[in-house]
């Protein structure tokens, strides 16, 4: 085990390592810069030559591609993140604004998640092929497959057409107005937990069903424990191992339901950054925003990977 | 194809092999029996693509413009008119051919490439397969989504580079499957029996690995052809996915928001998403289920 551990976060320099390359890569594959989008409106081929060298050197794209990723890694590493090339405002700056409020609904999202996806899939296991296994099962087939930002449409336009409500705009800082703020970020925190719970909920049940086909939750039947004793302290805890791999699923299914909910609900958070760049070819934010994201992705998985020896002693002792 | 409950009958016929199998036919209907859902999914896959190949030719144009803008639904036009007068119906419908192709393109090249970087890896071993799986967990790493956004921001946006990013990401999630079921058939004494007699990697690849992996690429296929058609929808309503005039259903959803009280433009192209999503979920489920008893019922 400490071997493997050793061994695991020996490879986790390389394997970020790897990941700014690529995403620096990718990034200077990009065709059409946005140096077309300052300098001629979007219509390529229109700017003048001189101009044109002029910002590609204020940039730092006229130098080779290898220098200008070791610029780049050396900034990054003395906290310089760099600005956007279209409103020249600091990434930095950007980010320590947008990480709350994407960290809030992120929040949120996981506590309407966790406890309805392991909640309705032990409750569905315990009543295995009874009408409310099947009602759980049905809509959770039902709710994986409606796209969840078909169903952020619906949340904004029915209460518009019925009764012509509309959640409060512009978006109001935690700090500011707690209530509002909540009002805000409640709905969109829903519908980004909502299909993750479902794949959650489906793995529990799976789990739990296992787990209560063991001979020791027999035994603790035949003992004369109560159900609530049985399901709970003898079933979910080992039911609960395997859930443990899908926490890095969790927070990535997290992130990606954010990306959608903060652009239609107009939330100024991380996601919402991402997509905006996107749109606009600011290549420095989306380098940015993926060696972020990129690294922390790699580390929960790691921390995943490495937590598993600590609630199975069976792994521990490997 | 294994049998999740072989009764009596069918398990002489296993043991012994000898005996003729019950005719194709009364297996298929037999299966379909075990597995209402999976039926029922498949019944919801085979209208779609229906739908998609001569869908258009029914409803018939999806691009003609029309005076009549934005009408609800009626007997003129059954699903409505869009902003443009186009007859939303005939849009809906074509939605599902660029979806149905979409997908299927998709599939194409995510599992071809697996396919090649799968069994390359396996068989290469050493530092080509190490070098390669770190960079799949690197890949991994990353919700599909954001790494698609990514992708489609340097393959362009039309609709064959968001096929080819689909395509990618759909190939970083099968490529340890393949890898894992190559390992397992090299390490067959038949394989070592090729080899002895010098047969080549690539005839032992593709003669002897390659027919092993059926079953558990055919679970992950069906399961991520839903998710194709979610992750196309999701690219087109961020905006980053297949340009106007294509009828993508995403696109038809971020254009209805802004006509929302003309709720008729985002229910449909909504039902449809679901619909086809809701098939291929199905009939995903129920193949897991067929080739891994384990999970079943899951």
């Amino acid at each position: 085990m400490r071997n493997y551990i050793f061994r695991r976060l020996l490879l986790l320099p390389l394997t970020v390592l790897l990941l700014s390359i690529f995403v620096f890569g990718l990034i200077r594959l990009v065709p059409g810069s946005v140096i077309d989008a300052r300098l001629s409106a979007g219509f390529p081929g229109t700017a003048d030559a001189d101009d044109r060298a002029k910002l590609e050197a204020h940039f730092g794209l006229d130098k080779p591609v290898h220098e200008q990723y070791l610029t780049w890694i050396g900034q990054i590493f003395t906290g310089d993140f760099g600005a956007s090339w279209l409103t020249k405002e600091e990434i930095l700056d950007n980010f320590g604004r947008r990480m709350p409020v994407t960290v809030e609904l992120l929040l949120l999202t996981l506590i309407i998640y966790i406890p309805l996806g392991i909640g309705t899939g032990v409750w569905s296991a315990i009543r295995q092929n009874r009408a409310d296994d099947y009602g759980i099962r049905l809509v959770t087939i039902l709710f994986l497959a409606i796209p969840n930002f078909w169903l952020a449409t619906l949340v904004i336009v029915i209460p518009l057409v019925l009764w012509g409500y509309a959640p409060p705009v512009p978006y109001v800082q935690l700090w500011e107005d707690p209530g509002t703020n909540l009002v805000q970020m409640i709905v969109p925190a829903a519908i980004a937990a909502l299909a993750g719970a479902a794949v959650l909920g489906r793995v529990a049940r799976s789990e739990m069903l296992e787990v209560l086909r063991q001979d020791y939750v027999r035994t603790a039947y035949a003992k004369g424990l109560n159900e609530h004793v049985v399901v709970l302290r003898h079933s979910l805890r080992n039911a609960m191992i395997p859930l443990i791999t899908l926490i890095g699923l969790v927070f990535a299914n997290g992130v990606a339901g954010a990306v959608i909910v903060e652009q239609i609900f107009a939330i100024p958070g991380m996601g919402r950054y991402l997509v905006q760049a996107l749109l606009t070819n600011d290549l420095p934010v989306v380098q940015v925003w993926m060696l972020i994201f990129g690294t922390s992705f790699i580390l929960i998985n790691l921390l995943v990977d490495l937590s598993y020896g600590l609630f199975d002693p069976r792994i521990r002792f490997q | 194809m294994r049998n999740p409950e072989p009764n009596q009958e069918q398990l002489v016929f296993d043991v012994y092999g000898m005996v003729e199998q019950p005719p194709r036919m009364v297996r298929a209907r037999r299966l379909l029996r075990q597995h209402p859902l999976g039926a029922f999914g498949l019944l919801i896959v085979l209208f779609v693509i229906f739908i998609a190949a001569f869908g258009p030719l029914i409803a018939g144009d999806a691009e003609r413009i029309s005076p009549n803008i934005l009408y609800n639904p009626g007997s003129e036009y059954l699903f409505g008119t869009d902003r443009l007068g186009r007859d939303y119906l005939a849009r809906v419908v074509a939605g599902a051919r660029l979806s149905m192709s979409l997908a299927i393109g998709a599939m194409a090249i995510g599992v071809g490439v697996a396919l090649v970087l799968g069994m390359v890896s396996a068989y290469a071993k050493g530092a080509i397969d190490l070098f390669l799986q770190r960079i799949i967990d690197m890949l991994l790493a990353f919700p599909g989504l954001v790494l698609l956004l990514l992708l489609s921001q340097v393959i362009g946006r039309n609709w064959q580079s968001v096929a080819l990013g689909m395509g990618l990401i759909f190939a970083v999630s099968m490529v340890r499957i393949v890898r894992a079921s190559t390992l397992a058939t090299l390490a067959e004494s038949y394989v070592e029996a090729a080899q002895l007699i010098g047969a080549s990697p690539y005839r032992i690849l593709w003669r002897h690995v390659l027919p092993n992996m059926g079953p558990p690429l055919l679970i992950y296929v069906t399961a991520l052809l839903g998710g194709a058609i979610l992750f196309e929808g999701a690219l087109s309503f961020l905006g980053l996915g297949v340009p106007p005039p294509d009828p993508s259903w995403g696109r038809m959803l971020t254009e209805a928001r802004t006509l929302w009280n003309y709720p008729h433009l985002s229910i449909f192209p909504g039902i449809a998403m679901t619909i086809a999503v809701l098939g291929f979920n199905l009939v995903g489920d129920s193949i897991r289920d067929i080739f891994d008893p384990r999970m079943r019922g899951a």
